[in-house]
């Protein structure tokens, strides 16, 4: 097993090196400076001496041919230098160390909610198939599915928020946090995570829940399911043993995936909830032209695709013992 | 088979079962129950505490808003009229170049630690900005003659906007690491008519009145910046805000038509704008521009992007301080009938029918730019401009682009959707990228570089609007405002000079309601 990690680990490197070489080269491919765009934001509040342009070029290392600009990029992004943003004028990596403790509390929560909610629906589903819970469920989740995110967060915050008055509208905890005790902060910070994981979960628990029904159906028609019950085992084991850990196959592929969701954040829910995550600063990077940020952010999507990759293939192995990792022992 | 299904699930989730889901439900609820022990945080929006959401965490540096000003003094600051008025500074001279200022300084300030505010903290900052790692300005010297009065020497002509910060408290600290020094998130000395309380990362800042301010203490107690990004209407609405600074102007008609509620709008002297390429073939006929001028219904524009309609329409360069005093000529008339006579005697007629004019079997079509950045509704200024423009027989295309000022300052376009801000060097002085060929305007804006009196900078642009005015080499559309969502309860403010609360926060009260 470490050895098959070691492998897909030294494979990971000239991918991400290529990924970072074109990432590098397509953000640089827009004509024009990309200091322009701060500059104008500075012109329209005062005048901007020309000569402060020309600082700034240097100060980032604009005024070098882009070769250089990709040599001293790649060469300290070996170093763990992500650079410095051209619109805050802060350390990218200050700046992205700030958002992902809050981007990590709504996704890790969301993705919980979306896992627990979705699978256990999926199955109770499943199991009750045809019967007026599962008709519900499926409509249900039918329905939830299909609902935009944003809308959804709009209308709860009108309801919850605005005309309610029972969860806070937006932000990340309250004005007079610092006074609360520690139950009182922990309290404060789950009720402000409320309507933003409700919305970014409950679309995803929906989808899962039809793809485990879909998908335990499937493998409780098998022949081993049948066998199963067959030699007279409890049903509760036929399920939760024979048929979930098989159904599970593709919901891990699902998950395994979703790791770039973790750190990439949810733009709309955070715009939406004044959420200080990742997303909202990459997208406002984009805006922005602010390549530092731009960069790495691509960088570690690009990383964390190549991880859960990983993750998935290495649970596949605890998940279906069919799979073995070692080459030479592949099922 | 199905029977069998159903009473295996039963088994599955047995009546234990679900009476711990059921219980685990309740706790749930219960423990949400208990989150919901108040509604948002609507005590902070009473009392003399005004409540102000932010789009941005960085409320210090980089100095997008005037929130600095809150904090940390200045020399001088503009009136209404735009004429400079006497702050920490309380009097100065300008030399014969009028590059060269000095600023006596008033000697009774102090930063809230006891430390006297001098020439050396104007000194200081004025470096500190100039420095290569920070890069804000760029003086060519500051010199202390004593230490209450200070001499600047710039290189163009400034008008001074700057936050003078405590010298003894920073001098130590790296200038390159300028914008992530703790002291923005927690200035705890400062000599402004506010002074800080707290900060909560992500969240909000809070500042109380400066009882010690040298112009006295100011009327409204504390002030709460909250963090919100975009959702600054629903903290509004909500009543757990006062203010919505920079708002977004789509939300306009839902806010206007509530009367707890005022929009104030903050005009200045740059504006939405279409750039002609002047050397193009379309657009080299002055009379061309003109008419293109003339049928676009400019005032109508301001109802497109939910502004009212007696902000000021008008055509040319200004400074801000002629835009305050209101020196800027009426705008060239909307006038569609003349356009057509216009693009007639220019040779462009429509001679198939087809709506669009023609000149030696050219149809009078081109493609405009829409810068997409920050865009501010010009997206939908240009499709109603696009619907005036066919009105007279002119067929204009749609190109939004966020490289619009790349294309912009290569001359690479037709005619370009663009924020004016009239930077006349570049954009009309020597080989402009607009192709706009006037030796005159050279002249005046070489003329504008070598001075730095501010009335002889008014005069220069005085005579490049009258010059603009019948080349057209620029379409003024509307001003560019900044719009501000208030509860009434908040008095002081006023469309469109006296708008910004961040700028005139010492000048505001609170009205105390029932």
């Amino acid at each position: 097993m470490r050895g098959y990690i070691l492998k897909r680990l030294l494979q990971a490197i000239p991918l991400l090196i290529g990924i970072a070489t074109i990432t590098f080269f397509i953000v640089h491919l827009a004509p024009g400076d990309p200091m322009d765009m701060y500059v104008e934001r500075l012109q329209e509040r005062r005048d901007v001496d020309p000569r402060v342009i020309e600082a700034l070029r240097q100060k980032y290392g604009l005024d070098q041919p882009l070769p250089v600009q990709y040599l001293k990029w790649i060469g300290n992004l070996t170093r763990g230098d992500l650079g410095e943003s051209f619109r805050y004028r802060r350390p990218v990596a200050s700046l992205i160390a700030e958002r992902i403790p809050y981007t990590l509390q709504l996704t890790v929560l969301a993705l919980l909610l979306d896992a627990l909610f979705g699978i256990a629906l999926g199955i109770y589903s499943a199991v009750k198939r045809y019967s007026t819970s599962d008709k519900v469920i499926t409509v249900g989740s039918l329905v939830l599915y299909s609902i935009p995110g944003f809308w959804l967060a709009v209308m709860l915050v009108l309801v919850f928020s605005v005309n309610l008055g029972w969860l806070p509208t937006s932000q990340t905890r309250s004005l007079d946090y610092e006074t609360l005790s520690a139950a009182g902060k922990f309290l404060d910070r789950l009720w402000h995570l409320v309507l933003p994981v409700f919305v970014l979960g409950v679309a995803g628990a929906a989808g899962t829940a039809r793809y485990m029904r879909n998908q335990l159906l499937e493998v409780l028609g098998k022949e081993y399911v049948v066998a199963a019950r067959a030699r007279g085992l409890p049903e509760r084991s036929v399920i939760l043993k024979h048929a979930l850990r098989n159904a599970l196959i593709p919901i891990v592929t699902i998950y395994g995936m979703a790791l770039p969701f973790l750190l990439g954040g949810a733009v709309l829910i955070e715009r939406i909830f004044a959420w200080p995550g990742m997303g909202s600063l990459a997208v406002d990077a984009i805006g922005a032209r602010d390549y530092p940020i731009i960069l790495a952010t691509s960088m570690i999507a690009a990383v964390l695709v190549v991880l859960g990759n990983l993750m998935a293939d290495i649970t596949y192995s605890f998940v279906d013992p069919r799979v073995a990792l070692d080459a030479g022992r592949q099922a | 088979m199905r029977r069998r299904k159903v009473r295996s699930s039963r088994r599955l989730l047995g009546p234990m079962d679900r009476r711990r889901f059921v219980g685990l439900c309740a706790g749930s609820l219960a423990l949400a129950a208990a989150g919901c022990r108040r509604a948002g945080d609507p005590a902070y929006a009473r009392g003399n505490t005004l409540v102000m959401t932010v789009p941005d965490a960085n409320v210090i540096k980089p100095d997008w808003y005037d929130l600095d000003k809150l904090l940390f003094p200045v020399l001088a600051a503009l009136d209404d009229n735009g004429e400079l008025e006497p702050r920490l500074a309380q009097s100065w001279e300008r030399s014969a170049d009028n590059r060269e200022w000095t600023y006596h300084l008033r000697t009774d300030v102090r930063w809230s630690d006891g430390v006297p505010v001098t020439a050396h903290d104007v000194k200081f900052t004025l470096d500190l900005l100039s420095h290569p790692d920070v890069a804000e300005y760029s003086f060519e010297s500051v010199t202390v003659l004593d230490d209450y009065t200070a001499k600047i020497r710039a290189a163009s002509a400034y008008q001074d906007d700057i936050t003078y910060f405590p010298k003894h408290l920073l001098e130590r600290l790296e200038p390159k690491k300028y914008y992530d020094w703790d002291f923005w998130t927690h200035p705890t000395v400062s000599a402004g008519p506010y002074r800080f309380v707290r900060h909560l990362p992500e969240t909000m800042m809070e500042f109380e009145a400066n009882p010690d301010y040298y112009r006295g203490k100011r009327k409204i107690e504390r002030v709460v910046l909250k963090f919100v990004g975009k959702a600054g209407l629903n903290e509004l609405i909500s009543g757990n805000a006062d203010v919505v600074l920079y708002a977004d102007a789509t939300q306009i008609p839902f806010v206007a038509k509530d009367p707890r509620f005022r929009v104030y709008y903050a005009a200045g002297p740059v504006a939405q704008a279409i750039y002609w390429k002047c050397d193009h073939p379309l657009f080299r006929d002055v009379r061309v521009r003109r008419a293109l001028t003339l049928a676009i219904d400019r005032r109508a524009l301001l109802g497109v992007v939910n502004l009212p309609s007696e902000l000021p329409i008008t055509d040319g360069v200004f400074t801000q301080r002629q835009f305050r005093r209101r020196q800027f000529p009426e705008p060239v008339p909307y006038d569609p009938e003349q356009a057509r006579a216009l693009l007639e005697a220019a040779g462009w007629q429509d001679r198939d029918g087809d709506g669009v004019r023609e000149r030696a079997g050219r149809p009078f079509s081109f493609t405009a730019i829409v810068g997409s950045v920050d865009m501010q509704g010009r997206d939908r200024l240009a499709v109603y401009v696009q619907a005036m423009l066919r009105r007279v027989g002119v067929h204009m295309n749609i190109q939004l682009l966020d490289t619009s000022e790349a294309r912009l300052n290569t001359g690479d376009f037709e005619a370009v959707f663009r924020n004016a801000n009239f930077n006349l060097r570049r954009l009309f002085g020597r080989n402009n990228p607009l192709g706009y060929r006037n030796a005159e305007v050279v002249r005046l804006t070489d003329q504008l570089l070598a001075t730095a009196d501010l009335e002889e900078a008014d005069r220069i642009y005085q005579a490049v609007t009258e010059i603009f005015r019948a080349d057209l080499p620029v379409t003024r559309l509307i001003p560019n405002i900044s719009t501000h969502f208030v509860h009434r309860r908040v008095q002081g403010l006023s469309t469109p000079f006296h708008a910004d609360p961040d700028t005139y926060m010492e000048d505001l009260w609170l009205e105390q309601q029932p």
